[in-house]
Order: C-alpha cells, then structure tokens, then sequence
C-alpha cells in the first residue's frame, strides 16, 4: 500500500504541473495543419496528431486547463456549502441537525449528473457554472460524512476538557474536532469531488452540446473529435478498420482548366489520438482512487 | 384478554409512528426536491416562453397563460397541485405540444429495464464476489492470497472508468471484437451484428448498457457488502449456527437483506443519472436521452417533468427501503 500511495500522489502531482504548463502554453488549439492529419507518434509528436493536424500531447496538456479549474472551484463550493453546514448540525444536535440534514436529503434526491446538467441547461454552459453544480450536486455527501464525524467527537473527552479550559466554540469546533479529527476525511471527500468533476467535464465534453466547446480542447472532446463519419464509432471504428489492409490513402482531387487541386496525403488513423485522453482520464482517476485510500487508511490525529 | 387487547393495541400504536416517519420524510423531501427544481427555473435568465414565442405579442401572451410573471410560491403551487394530477405542462421542442406524461411514459419501458437490470447484475455480482473475498486479507509474500487481492484491485479499476469511456469499451469488447471475430472466421454474424451500425439492436444496446451501468458502481457494493458480511460471520448467532450444522449462509443472507435493501435505494440514484449517459451513447430512446435533448433544445417543462420524475423515484426507493427494513429487521420495531 506504500507503493500505492506514492504511485498516487505522484499521479496527481504530474497533472499539476501540466495543468501549470497549461497555463504558459502558447499554442492557438484552433491552429490546425492540413500537410500533418493523423501523423503516428515520432520525435517531434509525441502522441501524434489528430485529424485536424493538430498536436495530440500539447492538446492533453492544454486540455487540463478544461477540468483542473473549475474542479477546484467545484471543490471550494462543496468546502464553502457543506462544511459549515454539516458542523452546526453535528455540534447542535436536535431540531437543527434535522433541519440542516432535510436540506442535504433534498439535494441529494436529485441524480448528482442530473442536477449538473439540469443547472447547465438552464444557467448556460459555461466552466463556472459547471463548477458550481458540481459542488452543489456533491455538498450533500460531503455533509453528511462530516456531520457524523462531529456527532462522534461532540462528547468526547478532550472536547469536554476544552470546554472546561474555557476555549470557544469555535476553536473546539473549528480546530479541535474539524481540523485535529476531520481533515483526512474532508480532503478524501474533496478528491472524490475532483474525480467525479473530472467524470462529469469529460463526459459532457464527448457527448457533446455541454462542456468544453471544440476547438478548445478538453480530453472528452478530444476522443470525440476522433468519430469520422457517425458520432458513435470513435473507438469501435478502428477496429473494424482493421479487416481492411492498414494503408496510407492518397486522395487526388480534380484537374480543370488551368490548375489541379492534390488534396493532402491522408495517413491512417492515429490511435493516440482517442487513446492518448482515454488513458489521462483513468490514470488521473487511479491517481485520485489511491490518493483517497491513502487518506481514508490513515486515521486522523 | 383485554391485557393482550391493550398491548397489541400497544404495538399497532408504536409501528403507526415507526412507519410515519418515513412517510413523512418522503412527503417532505418530494416537496422540497420540487420546490427547489422550480426555483432554479424561477431564477434562470431565461423562461419557457423564449424558447418558442417569435414576436413579443406572442411573448406576452404566453407569459400571461403560463404564470411565468407570477411570484415564485404561486408557480410552484401550481406546479404541485397539476403534478399530483399527472399534469407536467407539454412539451415546447422536443415533441412539441405532447402532453410530458405521456412522452415520459412512451419512453419509460427501455428505462426501467436498465436500471432493474443494472440494480440486478451490480448486485448478484458484488455479492457473489463479496461472498468469496469478504474477511480474507491479502499479503504479498502469500501467493495463495494474490487472487483475492487482485480481485478488488480489478474491480476497483473497472468501477473509476467514466460511464461514457465503460460504455465504449463495452461496446469496443463486445459488439466490434465479436463482430471481427465472426468475420475473421468466415462467419456470418446475424442481421442486427454490429450494434453500431444497425440501429435497430435496441436489445443488445440495453444488454451493454446494463453492463456498463453496473460495471461502474461495482466497488462501492462490493466494499460494502465485504464489510457487512465480515461482521455478520463473526457474529455469535452464525458460530451457534454452525454448531447446530444448519447452513449458515442462509442465517447470513436474512440478516444482509435489511443493509443490501439500503444500499439498493442509495444506488438507484446513480443508476438513473447513468441512464442518461448511455441513452445518450447507445442511442436507446429511452427517458434519459429524452432528458440530454431536452437540455440541449431548452425545453424547460420536459425539463422539469423529467427531473420531478427522477426525484419521485430516488424518494420512492428510499421509502421502499425504510419499509423494508422496518419489515426484516425486528431491531428497528423493538421486536429484539
């Protein structure tokens, strides 16, 4: 489990420091190349290029800044909704909890990818709002978790003895029992809420009509972008491309009067291209399940 | 006898308010889910009446029809009160005029059956597994361990694949490696072989959806049915059990069922958000995909219907659960 452990947050840290690569890239995603579709990867693409011309790696890269952002905000919005909350209920107790923990019940009536996309729908597309609903949509189990915890700790011994040193409230509440006792659990909460931000942007982004817009890229609109002719065949396509021989095509354009049109050389489809984003998204995922053992293994303070 | 009278009088008393608090908890949780489905409405920068109306004569008309300039209070009252008699509006865009009903209802049936069939496999397979790795601990330097812990690590890495990339994948496995296969061996796959290019496998397209679904909330059930079945084979009545040389599991399967029935209802939240993702990929017309189209083209009243249908349904499960755990297990009823 050690080794897990390592393995996960050196996960998390490379997609960091891409996401702050992101932020100095200086390569328009728009900017395509016709004489370069679907080149294999070699020296100078790394992942090839898609079939737009367009760089495969630079566009993972660039592609973090879709889901880092506002997967952090999603974070601050769940922190901001259902820490206070869930620590008046535990730490009051009676008709206060119930009221507070009605409120999450309500919110978690609703389906968390229904309500994300119910809120896009009606507020607009855009990486705030995706933000926000996300955080909106995961508050309640955040609340939840921390609410039992402070029910746990709200009579114990230490808190007592605070209580008779006369320390106030809020420093029992705020850093006897949330920040001695609860921090490992909220951080795991706040992983599991990165992850599920991830799900939700990669998945909005490949279905297509929400999520990150073509041509900014984003690593579900990046596998989608891959479909040729029908928007289901992204990954089925070149499979079945494998019973024909696996050719360069040359597509040669027509001659009129006084010129010819040669269409660029088309090369066969890079797989990278799809595979490349498909296998970000799981190792960030694997990244976030063990970084979440790790916490949820070592008990707090 | 009039003792017995009394206290069966007693008891009758004391399961009517058992059973009053999840009736209450479902009433209020269904009014609230609504309210706050119709005050995101409320707020929104736009209404219903943008999506169709061309002029502002028609505009003002059917702001006026509608009651969208009417306090937020009055239109969720009328939402309520239409609801509870199966009104939900039509639909503006999608299919337009359409009572949402019966839209939701033609939909329905395809909807059901992939979430009765996920709610099916993820669970007979979670437990099967759990059945087996539950209370064994695993260590590298014990090879004999090695198939149990690779277990969970496998399920755990099926379970964090998106639903979007479970469902290509099952697809890519499935429906393309088998149809390849076929032709690789010069046969001649059946008429509805490959899925994606025949649109009318709307049976193998439910089949990979209810694997998709399931495969994705394998770990959650998993752990947890592990966790529960550790603790009940260590409990004494299973040790007293086994003495006697009855079958234990059979002990062990009614005492799961009051935690398996909560894990159910927590579930089917996340099975019906899945819906909708795999409606959407697998092109199944089912009420989730309606659900995706009606975001797209702001059809605000499908919209709502469909959320207030979700809601009614996660609620509802959650009640069924109450009951039956109130049913199974005497702890709850004071029985024991």
């Amino acid at each position: 489990m050690k080794y897990a452990r390592v393995i996960g947050f050196v996960l998390l840290s490379i997609l960091f420091v891409a996401w702050a690569c992101g932020l100095f890239l200086d390569n328009p995603p728009a900017l395509t190349d016709t004489n370069q579709l679907n080149l294999h990867p070699n020296a100078e693409h790394l992942l090839g290029t898609d079939i737009h011309g367009r760089d495969v790696f630079t566009r993972m890269v660039l592609g973090t800044q879709a889901f880092v952002g506002p997967g952090i905000l999603a974070c601050f919005t769940a922190l901001l909704i259902g820490l206070p909350l869930a620590a008046i209920a535990g730490w009051k107790g009676g008709i206060t909890a119930d009221f507070i923990r009605f409120i999450f019940t309500v919110f978690a009536t609703f389906p968390r990818f229904v309500l994300v996309l119910l809120v896009c729908a009606i507020y607009g597309n855009t990486p705030t709002n995706l933000g926000l609903a996300a955080g909106l949509a995961y508050a309640p189990a955040l609340g939840e978790a921390v609410f039992a915890r402070v029910t746990e700790f709200r009579s114990a011994g230490f808190v007592l003895a605070a209580k008779a040193h006369g320390l106030s409230t809020l420093r029992i509440l705020g850093f006897h029992i949330l920040w001695l006792n609860a921090r490992r659990l909220v951080f795991r909460h706040l992983v599991q809420l990165f992850a599920f931000f991830l799900i939700v942007e990669t998945t909005l982004s490949c279905l297509g009509g929400f999520g990150t817009q073509e041509p900014n890229p984003s690593w579900g609109n990046m596998i989608a972008s891959e479909e040729h002719n029908d928007d289901t065949l992204t990954l089925v396509k070149p499979r079945l491309e494998t019973l024909a021989p696996h050719k360069k095509r040359t597509v040669t354009g027509f001659s009129e009067d006084s010129f010819q049109i040669t269409m660029p050389q088309v090369n066969a489809y890079n797989p990278w291209a799809a595979w490349g984003p498909l296998g970000a998204i799981w190792i960030t995922l694997l990244g976030c399940l063990l970084v979440a053992e790790t916490l949820e293994e070592r008990r707090d303070a | 006898m009039a003792n017995e009278v009394n206290q069966r009088g007693q008891a009758g008393i004391a399961l009517f308010l058992l059973l009053l608090r999840p009736l209450l908890t479902f009433v209020a949780t269904l009014a609230g889910a609504s309210f706050v489905a119709s005050a995101l409405l409320y707020f929104s920068p736009g209404n219903a009446a943008d999506v169709v109306a061309s002029d502002p004569a028609t505009y003002a008309g059917l702001v006026d029809k509608w009651g969208l300039d009417d306090s937020l209070f009055s239109q969720y009252t009328t939402f309520v009160a239409n609801a509870l008699q199966g009104d939900f509006g039509s639909s503006l865009v999608t299919s337009p005029g359409e009572p949402v009903f019966e839209v939701i209802q033609s939909r329905a049936p395809r909807t059901i059956l992939l979430v009765a069939g996920a709610i099916f496999l993820s669970f007979g397979l979670s437990l099967s597994l759990a059945f087996w790795t539950a209370g064994k601990k695993t260590n590298l330097s014990a090879w004999r361990t090695w198939p149990v812990g690779m277990t969970r690590r496998f399920v755990q890495i099926i379970s964090i694949l998106p639903l979007f990339l479970a469902a290509y994948i099952c697809m890519y496995s499935i429906d393309a490696a088998i149809y390849n296969q076929s032709v690789a061996q010069g046969l001649t796959p059946p008429s509805w072989f490959p899925l994606l290019l025949n649109t009318s496998g709307t049976k193998t397209a439910l089949a990979i959806g209810v694997l998709a679904i399931s495969s994705c909330s394998l770990t959650e059930i998993h752990t947890s049915c592990e966790n529960e079945l550790s603790r009940i084979r260590e409990s004494d009545f299973v040790d007293a059990a086994r003495a006697r040389g009855d079958r234990a599991w059979t002990h062990i399967l009614a005492v799961l069922i009051p935690t398996l029935t909560t894990l159910i209802s927590s579930r089917v939240s996340f099975f019906l958000g899945g819906t909708v993702i795999v409606e959407e990929v697998l092109h199944i017309n089912g009420v989730g995909r309606l659900f995706w189209d009606a975001c797209l083209a702001r059809d605000f009243p499908l919209v709502l219907g469909i959320t207030a249908l979700a809601a009614t349904i996660v609620c509802s499960a959650r009640l069924l659960g109450d009951l039956i755990r109130i049913w199974t297990d005497p702890r709850q009823r004071g029985d024991a």
